[in-house]
C-alpha cells in the first residue's frame, strides 16, 4: 500500500469574468489552493457563504474547468481528461449534493434514477441492474419496494438516500459530497451521518464533505480545510485544528458554533 | 407592518414550516378540464366524420330555400339551423367547416411546438453563438405584426390550407421556443443534470433523458393555449378572405358572409361564433387544467 | 378599561389553540391545544423539525395563516383577546404592536425600491410623518440596527446588500413601530454562522432596550439554546415538552427531546463511531399517529402510547417544567 495520496491538488486557481463588456471585471473564487486527500479518509471542507468551497468540489468533480492549477487522482493528472478517460473517471469519482429533491430527476422513478450510471457505462444486463438497484436500497436503508416511487412520493431523508445509492452503484472510490445533509431535519441528519460513515467504513471510500456546521464536519472529517474567499486559511487534523486553531479566522468560525451546552444563555439579559 | 411587506411576507410565512397550500380551485374545476377534453375530442370526431352522418351536402345550394330560419322543420328536409344567402344547410357547413378548424388548429400548433421547441433547446444546450441568433430571431419576429405578414404570405403563394398553416406556423413558433429555451435552462441548472454529468451522461443521453422529458409538460400547456390562438386566427383570416378558397366551408368563411345578414338572418353568423367560442373556451379551460395538474406537487404537510 | 392604563404582565397568551386547515383532501389539523404566553422583556423560543407546526401557533398571532384556516381557542394580546375581533382593529394591532421578521430576506424586501424608502413608508402611513421626516427615521433606524453608513445604505436596493444586512433592513422594518412582540421565523437559518451570532445579538440588544417580548422560531437547538429564556419544543402539531431553556436542556424529560439533543453532533465530543439516532421519520400532518405521535418511533412506547394521547404534566423538580409521556424515565 503506498503512501502517495488519492486525491491532489495543487495550486488551483478559478477566475471568473464578470460585468459587461468593456467593463470586465474579474472575480477570483478560487485562489491558489492545495490539499491531499489519503485513500479511506474523509476531507472537510468548511468556510462561509462566498469562500470558494462549492467551486472547489465542482472542479473535483470535473463539472467544472479550473483556470489555472491541477488535480491528480490516483497519481494521474485529470484536469485536461476528456473521452472515454473522462468517462472512467467519472466511474472512479461519484458526487452528492445539498438539495436532495433537485437532485433527482421528477420525471423519473429511483430505480431509473439509481440505474442510470450503470446504464451509461453498460454495466449488466436490465435484470442485472435491476437486482443491483435493489442491493443498493436496502444498502441505503430504504425498502426494494420505493424502486418504483417517484421523487414526489419520498421524504427529503428518503430522497438523499436515493442520491447517496446512486453515487454508490459504480462501486467508486472517491465521493464527493457537497452539503449532503443541510436540507435535512434535526432527527434525519443523524441518520444519514451515520449511513455515510458506515459505508465508508464498509467500501473504504475516500469523502470530500463540504458542509458549514462545524460539529457535523468534525463528526465525519479525518482532516479539515478551512476556506476564506478562495484561499485556505488552515488545515490540519481535526482534532488538532479545531481543538487548537492558529489563525484568526478559524478561531472566528470556531467562536460562531452555538453549542447547546457551551452557549446556554449566551444571548440571555443581563438581570 | 406596511401592505407591501405583508404581502411579501406572507410569501415567505407560507414557506416556512410548510404551511399547508389553500384548497387551490373549487372542486367542479377538477372536473372541468377532462370534461372540455371529452367534450373537444367529440366535436372533432363529429367534424372530420362529417361526411359519415351529417345529412346535407354543405356545398348544395337550393335557391328555393334560401335564409331560412332555425329550427324548420319542413317537409321531408329539415334545415336545424337554418340556411344561409345561397339556400346552403348551416349546421351541415358548420360541422364540415369544424374540420378546418380542427385541422389547421392541431396540425398548426404541433409544427410551431416541434420547431419552437427544437430550436429553444437548441438554443439553451449550445448557448453560444446559436442562443444569440435564435433568440435575436424570435425578438425580431415577436416585434412584426402577424397581419402584415400573413398577408404578404398569402399574396405570394395564394390562400389554401396549407397556406394557413405556413403562415400560422412563422407566427407562433416563438413562444414555443421562448418557453424550451427558458426551460432548458433551468434544467441545466437543477442538480440532477449535474449528477447525470457526473454519472458519465452527455450529449444526446442528456437531452433525451432529462431536458426533454421535463420541459414537455409546460409545452403541452402553450400547446393547448395555441391551439385556440390558431382557431381564432383562422377564423379571422378566412374572414378577411385570406383563408380558405370559398367553396370549402369554414367558420371564418361563415363568419365573413353572415356579417351582412347580421339583422335579417342572425343565425348565418351567429352559429359558427358560438362554435368558434366554445371551442376555444374548452381548450383554455383544458390548457388551465393541465397546467394546474403539472404544478410540481406540494410538499408533505 | 383603557389600555394604556391596563398593566399586563403577559403580552400575548394563546389557550387552548386549535388551528385546522380547509385543503384540497379535507380538513387538516395544524396543531392541537397548544397554549403559551410570552411576558415583556422574555424570550420564548418554539423548537421542533419541520412539520411540527412551530410556524402554524405563532402565525395565528400575527394572522400570517392563509383565509383556508380555521382557528379556535383564544389568543389575548396585553389581556384583550383578538380571536373573533373586528378586522380593521385587528390589522391596527397586528401593524403597531406586532413585528415580524421572516427566514429569508431576500424575497421579503422589495426588490424595486430603496431600502431608506420601504423604512420610511411605515412612517408615512402609520404615524402620518412628511417624507422627509419620515426618511430621516429611517436613517436613525438603520444606524440602531448597526448598519454601517446607514444614510448611503438608506439609498441601495436589497441586492446590494448582504445576506446579513438585508436581515437587519428586516429587523428595522419590524420594530419601527416600537412593537410589544417581536416575532422572528427562522430569521438565522439563511445565514452564515458569524453573521447568525450579530443577529441574534442584535435581537437580544433590542428586546432589552424595549422591553419586547420575542417569540422566536427555530429548527436549530444551538440557537434556542443561547437566546431563550423558555423553550417549547413541538412535534407533530403540540407542545410536548416546555420549560426554561436551562431546564429542557439540561434535564430533558421527553423522550423526544432527549434523543434529538443526544443525536447532535459536537465539535470536541468523542469521536464516537455512531452518533445515537432516532429512527423513523417525523410525521407530516396528514398522517400522524394515533396516540401519542411520537410512539413509532420511541424507545420507552408502551400499549398506551398507542391510544391515548398523553397530558402535559410538571416534573417532580419543577411545576413550571412540563411534559407529555406516558412513560417517562425514572425520576421524571
Amino acid at each position: 500500500m503506498g503512501t502517495a495520496p488519492l486525491i491532489q491538488v495543487t495550486d488551483l486557481v478559478k477566475d471568473y469574468k464578470i460585468g459587461k463588456r468593456g467593463s470586465r471585471v474579474n472575480l477570483r473564487a478560487v485562489d491558489h489552493v492545495d490539499f491531499e486527500i489519503k485513500k479511506g479518509k474523509a476531507l472537510g471542507v468548511v468556510g462561509e457563504s462566498g469562500s470558494g468551497k462549492s467551486t472547489v468540489a465542482s472542479i473535483l468533480a470535473k463539472l467544472l474547468a479550473p483556470t489555472s492549477g491541477s488535480v491528480m487522482f490516483d497519481g494521474q493528472d485529470v484536469t485536461g481528461l476528456s473521452g472515454a478517460s473522462l468517462k472512467a473517471f467519472r466511474r472512479r469519482v461519484q458526487t452528492v449534493f445539498q438539495d436532495p429533491f433537485s437532485s433527482l430527476n421528477p420525471k423519473m422513478t429511483v430505480l431509473k434514477s439509481i440505474s442510470e450510471p450503470l446504464v451509461v457505462h453498460a454495466v449488466g444486463s436490465k435484470e442485472e441492474r435491476s437486482a443491483r438497484v435493489e442491493e443498493l436500497l436496502v444498502m441505503v436503508g430504504l425498502e426494494p419496494s420505493y424502486a418504483m416511487r417517484y421523487p414526489h412520493q419520498l421524504s427529503g431523508g428518503q430522497a438523499q438516500r436515493v442520491s447517496i445509492a446512486r453515487a454508490l452503484a459504480l462501486q467508486p472510490e472517491f465521493i464527493i459530497l457537497d452539503e449532503p445533509i443541510s436540507s435535512l431535519d434535526l432527527s434525519i441528519q443523524a441518520q444519514i451521518l451515520n449511513l455515510l460513515k458506515e459505508l465508508q467504513a464498509k467500501f473504504q471510500l475516500t469523502y470530500l464533505f463540504i458542509g458549514h456546521d462545524l460539529g457535523t464536519v468534525a463528526f465525519i472529517s479525518d482532516d479539515i480545510v478551512v476556506m476564506e474567499s478562495g484561499k485556505v486559511v488552515e488545515q490540519g487534523p481535526v482534532e488538532a485544528l479545531f481543538g487548537n486553531p492558529q489563525q484568526e479566522y478559524t478561531k472566528k468560525l470556531l467562536s460562531a458554533v452555538l453549542d447547546p451546552e457551551k452557549d446556554l444563555g449566551r444571548f440571555l439579559a443581563t438581570r | 407592518m406596511s401592505q407591501r411587506m405583508s404581502a411579501f411576507s406572507f410569501f415567505v410565512g407560507a414557506k416556512s414550516d410548510a404551511l399547508p397550500k389553500g384548497p387551490g380551485r373549487k372542486k367542479w374545476f377538477r372536473q372541468a378540464g377532462p370534461i372540455s377534453l371529452a367534450f373537444l375530442g367529440a366535436a372533432a370526431l363529429l367534424s372530420f366524420g362529417a361526411n359519415l352522418w351529417v345529412p346535407q351536402d354543405p356545398t348544395y345550394q337550393d335557391l328555393l330555400y334560401r335564409l331560412v330560419p332555425p329550427f324548420e322543420i319542413g317537409e321531408g328536409v329539415s334545415y336545424l339551423l337554418g340556411t344561409d344567402q345561397l339556400g346552403r344547410d348551416v349546421f351541415s357547413r358548420l360541422v364540415h367547416g369544424g374540420k378546418v378548424s380542427f385541422a389547421v388548429g392541431l396540425a398548426t400548433a404541433t409544427l410551431a411546438m416541434l420547431i419552437g421547441g427544437f430550436l429553444g433547446l437548441i438554443a439553451a444546450y449550445f448557448r453560444g453563438w446559436q442562443e444569440a441568433v435564435i433568440l435575436r430571431v424570435v425578438d425580431i419576429q415577436t416585434a412584426f405584426p402577424f397581419l402584415i405578414v400573413a398577408i404578404a404570405i398569402v399574396s405570394i403563394v395564394g390562400a389554401g390550407v396549407n397556406t394557413i398553416i405556413f403562415t400560422l406556423v412563422i407566427w407562433l413558433w416563438t413562444p414555443f421556443a421562448r418557453l424550451a429555451h427558458a426551460k432548458s435552462l433551468s434544467v441545466k441548472e437543477s442538480e440532477f443534470y449535474r449528477a447525470a454529468i457526473s454519472s458519465g451522461r452527455s450529449g444526446f443521453g442528456l437531452v433525451f433523458q432529462h431536458i426533454v422529458p421535463n420541459i414537455t409538460g409546460a409545452m403541452m400547456v402553450v400547446w393547448t393555449f395555441v391551439v385556440a390562438q390558431t382557431i381564432i386566427a383562422e377564423s379571422s383570416m378566412s374572414y378577411l378572405g385570406l383563408g380558405v378558397p370559398l367553396s370549402t366551408p369554414t367558420w371564418g368563411s361563415m363568419l365573413s358572409e353572415g356579417r351582412n345578414y347580421l339583422e335579417t338572418a342572425w343565425w348565418i353568423a351567429t352559429f359558427p361564433a358560438v362554435a368558434i367560442m366554445l371551442t376555444v373556451l374548452c381548450v383554455n379551460v383544458f390548457g388551465d387544467w393541465l397546467s394546474d395538474r403539472l404544478d410540481p406537487q406540494t410538499k408533505e404537510i | 378599561m383603557n389600555l394604556a392604563e391596563q398593566k399586563v404582565d403577559t403580552v400575548v397568551s394563546i389557550k387552548n389553540l386549535d388551528v385546522v386547515f380547509n385543503t384540497a383532501s379535507g380538513p387538516l389539523q395544524a396543531i392541537h391545544t397548544t397554549n403559551w404566553s410570552v411576558a415583556p422583556g422574555e424570550t420564548f423560543v418554539i423548537l421542533g423539525e419541520s412539520g411540527a407546526g412551530k410556524s402554524v401557533s405563532v402565525h395565528a398571532v400575527s394572522g400570517l395563516l392563509p383565509s383556508t384556516a380555521r382557528i379556535t381557542g383564544s389568543i389575548e394580546f396585553e389581556g384583550n383577546e383578538i380571536l373573533g375581533a373586528d378586522q380593521e382593529s385587528l390589522r391596527k394591532l397586528r401593524a403597531e404592536k406586532i413585528g415580524v421578521i421572516f427566514q429569508d430576506p431576500l424575497t421579503s424586501l422589495d426588490p424595486c425600491f430603496k431600502v431608506g424608502a420601504q423604512i420610511a413608508e411605515i412612517f408615512q402611513v402609520h404615524r402620518g410623518m412628511s417624507k422627509d421626516e419620515a426618511w430621516n427615521q429611517a436613517v436613525s433606524l438603520l444606524d440602531s440596527v448597526q448598519i454601517p453608513d446607514p444614510e448611503r445604505r438608506a439609498n441601495q436596493f436589497p441586492h446590494q446588500l448582504s445576506g446579513g444586512q438585508r436581515q437587519r433592513v428586516m429587523i428595522a422594518m419590524a420594530i419601527a413601530l416600537e412593537p410589544k412582540l417581536l416575532i422572528a421565523d427562522e430569521p438565522t437559518t439563511a445565514l452564515d454562522a458569524s453573521v447568525q451570532v450579530a443577529v441574534l445579538e442584535l435581537i437580544q440588544r433590542l428586546r432589552d432596550q424595549r422591553d419586547m417580548a420575542v417569540v422566536l422560531i427555530t429548527h436549530n437547538i444551538g440557537v434556542a439554546a443561547a437566546i431563550a429564556d423558555r423553550i417549547a419544543i413541538m412535534y407533530a402539531g403540540r407542545i410536548v415538552e416546555t420549560g426554561t431553556a436551562q431546564e429542557v436542556l439540561r434535564s430533558p424529560k421527553h423522550p423526544y427531546t432527549q434523543a434529538l439533543l443526544s443525536s447532535m453532533p459536537r465539535i470536541g465530543a468523542s469521536k464516537a463511531e455512531l452518533l445515537t439516532t432516532i429512527s423513523g421519520t417525523p410525521p407530516s400532518l396528514a398522517t400522524i399517529p394515533s396516540g401519542c405521535a411520537f410512539h413509532p418511533r420511541c424507545t420507552r412506547a408502551i400499549e398506551k402510547c398507542k391510544t391515548d394521547v398523553p397530558r402535559l404534566e410538571p416534573t417532580k423538580q419543577s411545576v413550571n417544567h412540563i411534559f407529555s409521556c406516558h412513560n417517562p424515565a425514572e425520576g421524571a
